[in-house]
């Protein structure tokens, strides 16, 4: 069953996308988005029947599709391109193909009649065909592979108006960005390669083998890693790239720079669990960079007028709740993390092509001063972008709400909770022990039984835990990583209350107060057609069910992703202090919002007043903490010069001196008298044969003498 | 023999016999002066003779021109030189594209005999049917399709003849120096060991037996059989080689010819 | 007593005379049809040579490398004959003069002394006269419907010495 179906998944969007490039321009034109549309949603199919079958089947999978590379006298190095089918895997796909189906009916009312139609699906479903071999990637080279692959796919995509100047520029600096990323998760790839000798996940991530190994170069390779992951989901201080992303087609935007690539990073991280559990150090970084990019890109968002570029901020910001998950070293942590992903999936799809809808109606505009009462005029967009920002600020009993409590609870019990940092010794354990016994992990729910066990590592797997636990932990500037997560927990709240604000803030400037249409909407000013608004339905149940229906109350998604990571499904009791504050934060981040844009009686003025008493802060919120210009300013402008200074140096000294010098020389002084020589006639040519013949003649004679 | 002789002749065979063939070609005046060619003539074929006697003196004079076989081998071989040797300086000189083919036809039929006398019978016919019946033709074809109206302009005239006539003279030097500096049986005498004795047939015999040259001549075979075997079983790869440059050749002038016809014409004007 | 390296001497210096006459002409000549019968000639001198060393060595070399060339010289031919079809068409003439676009630019071009040529005077074809009279149906002052002369030289014609144009117009006028 695994073994029929897991190849199907990549295949259909594969052969829509060929399909659609070769007989897109020709013979589909207005109907390019079928090959699309049936090719990702098979695949959609196949994904989510596949997800019951890892659940009826004890034993990860791996399917050898072809092999690559088998190097070294002992072919230590075996590179293949695989489809390894775990918990982990099937969740993202059923994720993912299930966004990229939605988004693609949308697309073919969003994208309707623009030139390239075809193009754009040939895109979307080569980006699909990536994203899904990347997630099922069972050795880094592939995932590496496919990394670029969907880094290709964005860049293609970003740029897809590329007659548009920004367009071009956004999906360069995208390009250029995500190239620093991915040079760090190279260097982290060949860093395990020397460590293993082996690149496949089955060997990298075995906890005998980790506890083996040095220390660290482990923790040096995680770094390298975490590098890949910040620059490809958008981290400090590579998150810039991202916002201006949004030039692309908003369906784009939803899935590929909300919903699925940009969560690549943290499901690669996830992915790697085994390795980083046993350098908390490197957690304490994840989480630092984490929770700082979350309250940055937040603070970032306040601010802003464009709709997009709220929910692109907004977009960091919770990535880098994701990444604090991760960082928070405690499986709890993870779970959340990944729950967060998928949960946050739905919503910001939703938000996405909201803003799309708006976007589509308002006739290309989309700055949130030049429109405004839209709950009017598209009431369905509205309904259901109500629900995507409930799911976004975190309203209890909404899917959002569940994931991020569960970060909250994860950073809350690794700043106030004690024993914490034991934990990675035990999450080794127990995985080493799933691994060995995944027999045992039948059902949800089964995992406390193992860990009971786990409470014992010495007895179970002696040597490999006690080299982890002996270690001495290194520490950061010497700072208790108590200290740092008790700060990070209060920025994480603090957080949740400023993506509640403006989450809010961008509702009621788009959809409340007077109704207000820019000219260039035209005729278009009415309610999206029904391929972009049935999208925007299903994803509204997925952003209010979904947390509800895998998340706490049910455990199902802990215990299923448990098979992988084993651990993921410990129980925890619920943590009414974290949950509380969420209901607290939401309230108040709501209501302000509330009080400030939505009140009727609120004039602008008074908001306006209101930012300009903050002076400077909303100054360099508005202009994005001034990133770009720091880097234009330490980057940018010195490679300039340094590039202008050896173009200079190219021309004058290699161009003019020594190439142009040296090779007119012999022109000057062989050439020019020779040049008569040439004088086209055939006869002289002739001539010139025989004297040559002669003359060797003569030399064989005289040789012989 | 004294090589000093030798050498006076041959300058001095080389010299008439470029003025005479500077004589002889046309140097814009129309054919109407025969002076000049019949005093070249007379030059070229004194200079023909000093070559033929060049090393010829006494004894070994007869034995130069009474080289090989019997009398009438020896007057039909130079019969068939002269006879080669003035058609071609016919062709060359001729001021009539037309009568230049013909006297080369005349060339290829004395060169087939000098074959046939050379116990080269199947080159001597392959001579006869390719090139005088095939190429000589198709050489008139297309004399005629470009020039019906006979002699142009420049047929009368040559470039630089005097001094094309001293390179051929210079060029002529060199090779017979050559020729001459190798085919006096060096190689045979090295390898035979005769000293400065000229190499006999035996000698001959006796080192061609020893080297690894193609297949023998052997008479037992027929002339045709002979010749096929060591075709198609020593040089089979040349052969077809040969067959396919034939066949590219054919093909490329195919296209030349027929390409672009109508531009061609556009162009003509 | 027979002499094979006399022999062999005589072809060679035969072959060698040949090659250079084919040389000669192919320098000074200016018909590319003219220099490409040099070029065959030159082939000829080789294929003699060819024929003298096979002839001397006692083997069927000789012989088969003069076939090859033979096969050479004829896809030769073929080839520069439909060149040079080609560039008659072009400009003409089969000048080798007229092709020198291949030279270095600023190269001047290579102009003849046209100036010594002589003009070859109309030749004169002899002709055969006709016996007697025409006969009456042929004879175009007589019998208007009689086929016109074409071209025939005046003192073809018979009594007054008319030309076929004149006697065109004699006829349109009557």
């Amino acid at each position: 069953m695994i073994r029929t179906l897991a190849p199907l998944i990549p295949l259909f969007p594969l052969l829509a996308c060929l399909i659609t490039l070769v007989l897109g321009p020709k013979v589909l034109k207005g109907l390019s988005h079928l090959p699309a549309i049936i090719g990702i949603g098979a695949s959609c199919v196949c994904s989510w029947i596949l997800v019951f079958a890892v659940a009826a089947s004890p034993h990860p999978e791996t399917l050898e599709i072809y092999k690559w590379m088998l190097v070294g006298g002992d072919a230590s190095v075996d590179i293949s391109i695989s489809l390894g089918v775990d918990s982990l895997s099937v969740t993202m796909l059923a994720m993912l193909t299930f966004i990229a189906t939605l988004v693609a009916i949308y697309a073919s009312g969003y994208m309707h009649g623009d030139p390239g139609y075809f193009r754009f699906f040939t895109e979307v479903s080569l980006f699909v065909f990536s994203m899904i071999m990347l997630v099922l990637s069972a050795n880094l080279i592939q995932l590496f592979m496919f990394w670029e692959a969907v880094g290709l796919c964005s860049y293609l995509l970003i740029g897809f108006w590329y007659e548009k100047p920004e367009a071009a520029a956004a999906g360069k600096k995208a390009f250029l960005v995500n190239r620093i990323g991915d040079f760090g998760f190279a260097l982290g790839v060949f860093l395990l390669w020397d460590t293993f000798g082996s690149v496949n996940f089955e060997t990298i991530l075995d906890p005998v083998k980790i506890a083996n190994a040095d220390p660290a170069q482990i923790a040096l390779a995680c770094l390298c890693l975490i590098t890949g992951a910040m620059g490809k989901s958008a981290q400090f201080p590579l998150h810039v790239w991202l916002p201006d992303a949004m030039e692309g087609p908003t369906p784009v935007s939803a899935l590929i720079h909300a919903a699925t690539m940009v969560t690549a990073g943290v499901y690669m991280l996830t992915r790697c669990t085994p390795l980083y559990m046993v350098v908390p150090d490197i957690q304490l970084f994840v989480a630092v960079m984490g929770g700082f990019t979350a309250i940055l890109a937040a603070l970032i968002a306040l601010t802003q007028n464009d709709l997009k570029r709220v929910l692109a901020y907004s977009t960091v910001s919770q990535l880098g709740f994701m990444f604090l998950g991760l960082g928070t070293g405690s499986m709890l942590g993870i779970a959340g993390g990944m729950f967060h992903l998928v949960t946050h999936a739905f919503f910001k799809a939703l938000l996405f092509l909201g803003a799309g809808s708006v976007m589509h109606a308002m006739g290309g505009v989309i700055d949130m001063t030049r429109f405004s009462g839209l709950r009017r005029v598209m009431p369905q967009t509205y309904a259901t972008f109500l629900v995507g920002s409930l799911a976004l600020a975190g309203m209890p009993l909404l899917s959002g709400f569940w994931s991020k409590d569960t970060i909250l609870s994860a950073a809350y019990s690794a700043a106030y909770e004690d024993g914490h940092h034991a934990e990675p010794a035990h999450a080794a354990d127990g995985h080493g022990a799933g691994e060995h016994g995944t027999g045992e992990h039948g059902a949800e729910g089964h995992g406390s039984g193992d860990h009971a066990a786990s409470a014992h590592p010495v007895e179970r797997l002696s040597l490999a835990s006690a080299k982890v636990a002996e270690r001495e932990p290194i520490r950061f500037a010497g700072l208790d990583p108590k200290v740092v997560y008790k700060g990070l927990f209060w920025m994480a709240a603090l957080t949740a209350l400023l993506t509640a604000f403006y989450t809010f803030r961008a509702f009621f400037m788009t959809f409340h107060g007077e109704t207000k249409i820019p000219d260039e909407a035209g005729h278009h000013a009415h309610e999206s057609p029904a391929s972009m608004t049935i999208p925007l339905w299903i994803l509204s149940i997925g952003a209010i069910g979904i947390g509800a229906a895998l998340g706490h109350p049910t455990g199902l998604f802990d215990g299923f992703l448990d098979r992988t990571l084993p651990g993921l499904s410990e129980h925890h009791a619920t943590n009414w202090f974290v949950v509380g504050l969420s209901g607290v934060v939401f309230t108040l981040g709501v209501g302000v919002a509330y009080l400030m844009y939505g009140r009727p009686s609120t004039a602008p003025a008074t908001v306006a007043k209101l930012f300009d008493s903050l002076g400077g802060l909303t100054r360099a919120s508005y202009n994005k903490f001034y990133i770009d210009e720091v880097y234009n300013a330490l980057f940018v402008t010195p490679l300039w010069v340094i590039a202008q200074l050896s173009r200079f140096l190219d021309w004058m000294l290699i161009d003019t001196i020594l190439v142009g010098g040296i090779s007119k020389l012999p022109a000057f002084l062989l050439g020019k008298p020779a040049r008569p020589m040439q004088n086209g006639l055939v006869q002289f040519y002739g001539l010139a044969m025989t004297l040559a013949m002669g003359v060797l003649l003569v030399a064989l004679v005289w040789q012989q003498r | 023999m004294e090589l000093s002789s030798v050498f006076v002749r041959a300058v001095a065979s080389l010299i008439w016999g470029s003025l005479g063939l500077y004589l002889m070609l046309p140097r814009g005046q129309a054919s109407g002066k025969l002076g000049s060619r019949i005093v070249g003539g007379l030059l070229l074929i004194v200079s023909m003779i000093l070559l033929a006697t060049m090393s010829a003196s006494g004894d070994a004079g007869v034995r130069f021109i009474y080289a090989y076989g019997d009398l009438g081998w020896n007057a039909s071989y130079w019969f068939l030189a002269g006879l080669s040797l003035v058609s071609a300086v016919l062709m060359v000189t001729s001021r009539n594209p037309v009568y230049s083919a013909l006297w080369f036809a005349m060339v290829l039929m004395s060169n087939s005999g000098l074959y046939l006398l050379m116990d080269a019978s199947f080159l001597a016919a392959a001579t006869v049917i390719v090139y005088a019946g095939a190429v000589v033709v198709t050489f008139l074809f297309v004399v005629m399709l470009a020039q019906p109206n006979g002699a142009a302009a420049y047929d009368r005239l040559t470039r630089e003849p005097f001094l094309a006539a001293c390179v051929g003279g210079l060029v002529i030097g060199v090779v017979l120096l050559t020729t001459l500096t190798f085919s006096a049986g060096t190689e045979i005498e090295a390898a035979a060991g005769t000293g400065s004795r000229r190499p006999s047939v035996a000698d001959v015999a006796r080192v061609a037996s020893a080297t690894t040259l193609p297949t023998k001549i052997d008479p037992a075979r027929g002339h045709v059989e002979g010749l096929g075997r060591s075709l198609f079983l020593e040089h089979y790869m040349s052969v077809e080689v040969v067959g396919v440059l034939l066949l590219a050749a054919v093909v490329g002038a195919l296209l030349i010819a027929t390409h672009r016809v109508e531009r061609t014409a556009k162009n003509a004007t | 007593m027979p002499e094979p390296a006399v022999l062999l001497n005589n072809s060679l210096v035969l072959g060698a005379i040949l090659f250079t006459l084919g040389l000669v002409g192919f320098l000074t000549r200016r018909n590319l049809i003219i220099l490409f019968l040099c070029a065959e000639l030159m082939l000829q001198g080789v294929t003699m040579t060819f024929v003298a060393f096979g002839k001397y060595h006692g083997t069927w070399g000789g012989q088969v490398f003069a076939i090859f060339s033979l096969a050479i010289a004829a896809a030769e031919a073929a080839i520069a004959l439909a060149l040079i079809v080609v560039l008659f068409r072009r400009k003409e003439s089969l000048d080798v003069s007229v092709w020198q676009d291949l030279r270095e630019e600023d190269q001047p071009s290579i102009e003849d002394d046209t100036g010594s040529i002589e003009e070859i005077p109309e030749q004169q074809w002899p002709h055969l006269f006709p016996a007697g009279r025409l006969p009456a149906v042929l004879d175009p002052v007589t019998n208007p419907r009689a086929p016109l002369p074409l071209k025939l030289p005046a003192s073809a014609l018979p009594g007054d010495k008319l030309s076929g144009d004149k006697l065109a117009e004699k006829r349109g006028a009557s």
